[in-house]
């Protein structure tokens, strides 16, 4: 009997999938959503806010935003969920357009959420909360045009507590012994540096090729030969046109190869991975850790005072530097019913003076916010205070650029990661590297 | 679970179903389709319906969310012409090797090596072991010899240990290693089963052929090809068969350990297919990629199913 | 005796020990690094001075193992005795009962045998998205019914084809109704191969890794396998709590295993000797 009906069932459903199925897809509208009244109140009821982030330190970090939000917001539970980064980043747009959708979410890339219309547009919260009378730098890089592809300009579609900063840290002890009494001031005096650590016997760079550290310095190398980053960021924003296929990228991937030739990376890069790399550095395997302020934290915790952090020295002394930042984003889901809660999570997120510390504290975070917002404190000479003071620092001379990582969903995974694994197996020349890079992403962008 | 199929085919009594046949020579009976329809209906809802929706989706321009656009033969001529695609396809294909060659041969040994102890604890204990492997989830096997092939792990231990300290590396991040490395996984994982279909095989050959091959004076290689390797034919195909599906749907090993890595140098398509559909919003890609996929093993299937019958 | 056939039988030996060897060292391993210090790297193989069997209460707790424990056996409760009673009928009816189209269905159902699960799971994400059942465990359960189908069948009908069809026609002489007959006469004569097969089954939806990834995000509701993929995210770091979870994970194939391991090697010779 039972299997009758379920019979039933299935020769009923096979019937309405094959009604349903004429084209696949075809069923969302074109055009953005239309946007319904905002407010800026929590209400009365009681909500339970559901998070989805990164599995990792975002965990205790929005738990402990979560709680400051509840605490002040009785009746608002906020609900930490988590997955880790490479099965989030797949999975994304899927979560956000399937029936058990988070409210708030964290999106790493923005790809085709917005083309897609998974997120919910933020400019009216922005305007409610005043958003948009802080520096408008911050939210560059979740603006999305209205092609859906284009960012850097249009609407914005997430924000976040803080900031990732990228750049150089070094083991004090080691950066004596090879006689560096100060950061490199250029590129070249840095590539000296390698040289010496390696004649020293040390392993002069720890990194994680495995999983992509080893395009941070790719990233800088590019932006140190141009000694600009509009190109990179144009790229990084899909701006029409725009190309990585330069002299400049040909010129970093070169470096980077004969880096990896000469044995300042670690002999088996490909296989260290973002969790390996810092353990290696605490121990004292690698001179330099090309990394973000996000390790800051850890490195803090198990060495205080031992780790120093430059940003990426630029090609001429005294020239610009730049370093890679991205907003540690959230983003609405569109499904969200309690939209108007998650925003004022949001603000309050991007406000609070307390939450502002715990992203220092516990996230490694640099926040941005409004231009008059107390800073965080962090303990003197700590790596936290030097990322905190090299934020400030590019804040002011816009040295701040999006991870190439960032440009589209899966230019980071199919292609960054393995070309530069094959560069710096010697498997691929840099001009090769360049070009593919660039046809990989416009495939990518369907262009 | 394609692994375990087809473990039976070879049982497939002939006899009996011709005496079925003659018998039931009668009105078909349609109550009978009640005795199917549940199971007919399960598997067309889930398997053959959607097979028939991934021909359709291949045939389109699709991110999976927003409307399709049609893509004429794009997507299958990128199969051809990507070399990522391309490679991923050819990686299955060494992978047989592994999966398949390998296990097929040691497992031929091993069941030959057992038949002759006396039977017993240590014969039984020798079969469990071989078999353990296969009956363990891959993600664990991924696992497990992820940490083997690491640098702190076991096989950089031994070569240490036996002098061979430069030979030492981070072998699953490693250009040259790291597919046969994933391959050693597959004859880890497959050998069990390669080795106990067998042993049943062989077990079931007349001892008469053994002792007229003896008679003849015939050696321990010339018994083996003459009577073992026939007597074995239906348990080859089924071990061929079996092995040679789980080489080409690779999927939860590679994911574990190396996500295709370094490099593309162990990208497979069940990976590649994971990727488009969800990271790259690739369906109509990925989808072009599934039913060649799904193509490749009936095709290469076919002829070893016909070796089988044979007679 | 002679001195050459005692060499013979050493070298035997040593093959056969070193195969041994070789499907169990990665366990091995697993298992003296999950009772290392917690945190530490351990060395492939090395017994720890001062063993931490307290790991594997860490990974259980860590992992939320009981949830998953959980959600694997709501799983394979919702596969396992469903897909045998579906293979067992369709297998019986196409092996001794006249089933119209019979060949064509039986046919059909073969092709199934091959086809690999990656090649149906982007549709299937989206069939089941539209049935809004993405998320649940019926997103795990229905489809899994439907892939390991063809394998039941196959497995049932091969069984089925074995018996004398004399016995069902005496029973017909007798006056039995086709159920009756099934119910009295085959079904326990068919005992043996259904059970094989549900412990097949069991194996094939604990281990299941692909299905639970991509249909369910929320981990706790995946198979136990599933979970494991997850925990490795997020726990990469960690060899030693990485190997003690996926020891407890493996422990209930292991045990189903060991337990069923003789009729399994009866049924594989049984079909086999037919």
């Amino acid at each position: 009997m039972r299997s009758l009906n379920l019979y039933r069932t299935a020769v009923g459903a096979v019937a309405a999938l094959l009604l349903a199925a004429c084209a696949p897809g075809g069923n969302s509208e074109a055009g953005p959503a239309p946007s319904k009244p905002v407010s800026t109140g929590v209400g009365s009821q009681p909500v339970t806010l559901r998070l989805l982030v990164n599995s990792g330190v975002d965990v205790p970090f929005y738990t402990a935003l979560g709680e400051l939000f509840h605490a002040k917001y009785g009746n608002v539970t906020v609900k930490v969920d988590n997955q880790d980064y490479a099965t989030l980043t797949t999975n994304v747009a899927h979560i956000l357009a399937g029936s058990t959708a988070p409210d708030i979410v964290r999106v790493s890339q923005l790809g085709n959420l917005i083309e897609d219309h998974l997120l919910t547009n933020l400019d009216p919260y922005a305007k409610a909360y005043g958003w948009d009378k802080w520096p408008q730098s911050q939210f560059a890089s979740t603006r999305v045009g209205p092609d859906g592809k284009q960012r850097g300009t249009g609407s914005l579609y997430a924000v976040g507590p803080g900031f990732g900063l990228t750049g150089v840290y070094y083991n004090k002890a080691l950066a004596q012994r090879i006689g560096m009494s100060r950061p490199p001031a250029t590129a070249a005096e840095f590539d000296e540096l390698l040289g010496k650590a390696k004649n020293a016997g040390l392993q002069p760079i720890m990194i994680n090729g495995k999983d992509g550290g080893s395009v941070y310095p790719l990233q800088n190398l590019v932006m140190s030969s141009a000694a600009a980053a509009q190109a990179v960021q144009d790229w990084n924003y899909a701006k029409p046109g725009a190309t990585i296929n330069t002299p400049a990228t040909v010129n970093g991937a070169t470096v980077l190869q004969r880096w990896g030739r000469s044995g300042y990376l670690p002999a088996d890069v490909n296989d260290i991975d973002q969790t390996r790399a810092p353990r290696e550095f605490l121990d004292g395997n690698g001179v330099f850790f090309p990394s973000g302020n996000w390790q800051a934290p850890g490195l803090d915790k198990s060495g205080a005072g031992k780790f120093g952090f430059f940003l990426f020295p630029p090609r001429q002394a005294g020239g610009p530097s730049y370093a890679m930042t991205a907003a540690a984003n959230l983003g609405i889901a569109a499904k969200s019913s309690h939209s108007d809660v998650a925003a004022a999570f949001l603000d309050f997120i991007q406000t609070n003076t307390q939450a502002r510390q715990d992203t220092v504290t516990l996230g490694g975070l640099a926040p941005a916010g409004p231009a008059d917002a107390p800073p965080p404190t962090a303990a003197a000479g700590s790596a936290v205070a030097a990322t905190v003071g090299a934020f400030q620092e590019l804040l002011k001379s816009n040295g701040l650029v999006g991870f190439m990582a960032d440009a589209t969903a899966s230019i980071h995974v199919n292609s960054l990661i393995p070309q530069t694994q094959l560069l710096l197996a010697g498997k691929t020349t840099p001009a090769a590297y360049a070009a593919k890079v660039q046809s990989d992403y416009e495939r990518d962008l369907r262009r | 679970m394609t692994d375990v199929l087809l473990r039976q085919r070879s049982e497939d009594p002939v006899a009996p179903r011709e005496v079925v046949r003659r018998s039931a020579r009668r009105t078909r009976n349609w109550a009978a389709l009640v005795w199917v329809a549940p199971a007919f209906g399960m598997y067309a809802l889930f398997v053959l319906y959607p097979m028939l929706q991934s021909i359709q989706y291949s045939f389109y321009d699709w991110d999976g969310i927003g409307p399709a656009k049609p893509a004429g033969l794009d997507n299958w001529k990128a199969i051809f012409t990507q070399p990522e695609l391309l490679h991923s396809v050819e990686h299955a294909f060494i992978l047989i090797v592994f999966y398949s060659v390998l296990p097929v041969g040691l497992g031929l040994v091993a069941a030959a090596l057992i038949r002759e102890l006396r039977p017993g604890a240590f014969s039984t204990t020798a079969r469990v072991m071989l078999f353990i492997p296969q009956v363990l989830p891959l993600v664990a096997a991924g696992i497990a010899w992820t940490w083997m092939y690491s640098s702190d792990g076991l096989v950089n231990q031994v070569l240490r240990a036996v002098g061979l300290e430069r030979h030492t590396r981070a072998w699953l991040g490693d250009f040259t290693f790291a597919l046969p490395a994933v391959g050693v996984i597959g004859v880890w994982v497959m050998l069990g089963f390669c080795t106990v279909l067998l042993l049943a095989g062989i077990g079931k050959i007349e001892p008469e052929l053994y002792e007229a091959a003896r008679l003849d004076g015939a050696g321990r290689v010339h018994e083996f090809l003459a009577v073992t390797l026939p007597g074995l034919r239906r348990e080859l195909v089924v071990c061929t068969t079996f092995t040679v599906i789980a080489a080409l749907a690779s999927f939860d090993v590679i994911q574990i350990s190396t996500q295709g890595g370094p490099g593309y140098q162990t990208m497979v398509p069940g990976v590649e297919i994971y990727r488009l559909t969800f990271l790259q919003q690739h369906v109509g890609q990925a989808s072009a990629l599934a039913v060649f996929l799904a193509a490749l093993v009936l095709v290469i299937i076919w002829p070893i199913q016909r070796l089988g019958r044979e007679r | 005796m002679t001195e050459s056939t005692v060499a013979q039988r050493v070298t035997r030996t040593g093959i056969l020990l070193a195969l041994m060897l070789f499907a169990i060292v990665p366990l091995l391993s697993m298992f003296t690094t999950a009772l290392a210090e917690p945190g530490s790297t351990p060395r492939g193989l090395t017994w720890p001075g001062d063993p931490h069997w307290h790991n594997f209460v860490d990974a259980w707790s860590s992992a939320n193992f009981l949830a998953l424990f959980r959600s694997s056996i709501l799983i394979v409760v919702g596969v396992v005795p469903a897909t045998v009673v579906m293979a067992t009928a369709a297998g019986y009816a196409l092996a001794q009962l006249n089933v119209p189209f019979g060949k064509v269905i039986y046919g059909l159902l073969v092709v199934g045998l091959t086809l690999p699960f990656e090649a149906l799971i982007t549709p299937l994400y989206y069939d089941l998205q539209s049935m809004g059942l993405l998320g649940s465990r019926f997103a795990i359960v229905l489809p899994l019914i439907g892939l390991l189908m063809p394998f039941g069948v196959f497995w049932m009908r091969a069984h089925f084809l074995g018996i004398e069809p004399a016995l069902t026609e005496a029973a017909k002489v007798d006056g039995a109704t086709g159920w009756q007959t099934f119910r009295r006469i085959h079904l326990p004569l068919a005992t043996s191969a259904w059970s094989a097969l549900a412990v097949l089954f069991f194996l094939a939806s604990w281990n299941q890794y692909l299905l639970p990834l991509v249909l369910v995000d929320d981990p706790s509701k995946r198979t136990v396998a599933g979970g494991l993929g997850a925990f490795q995210g997020q726990h990469g770091t960690d060899v030693v709590l990485l190997c003690a979870g996926s020891l407890l994970i493996m422990l209930p194939s292991l045990v189903i295993f060991l337990i069923f391991q003789r009729n399994f090697v009866r049924a594989l010779m049984q079909g086999a000797v037919k």
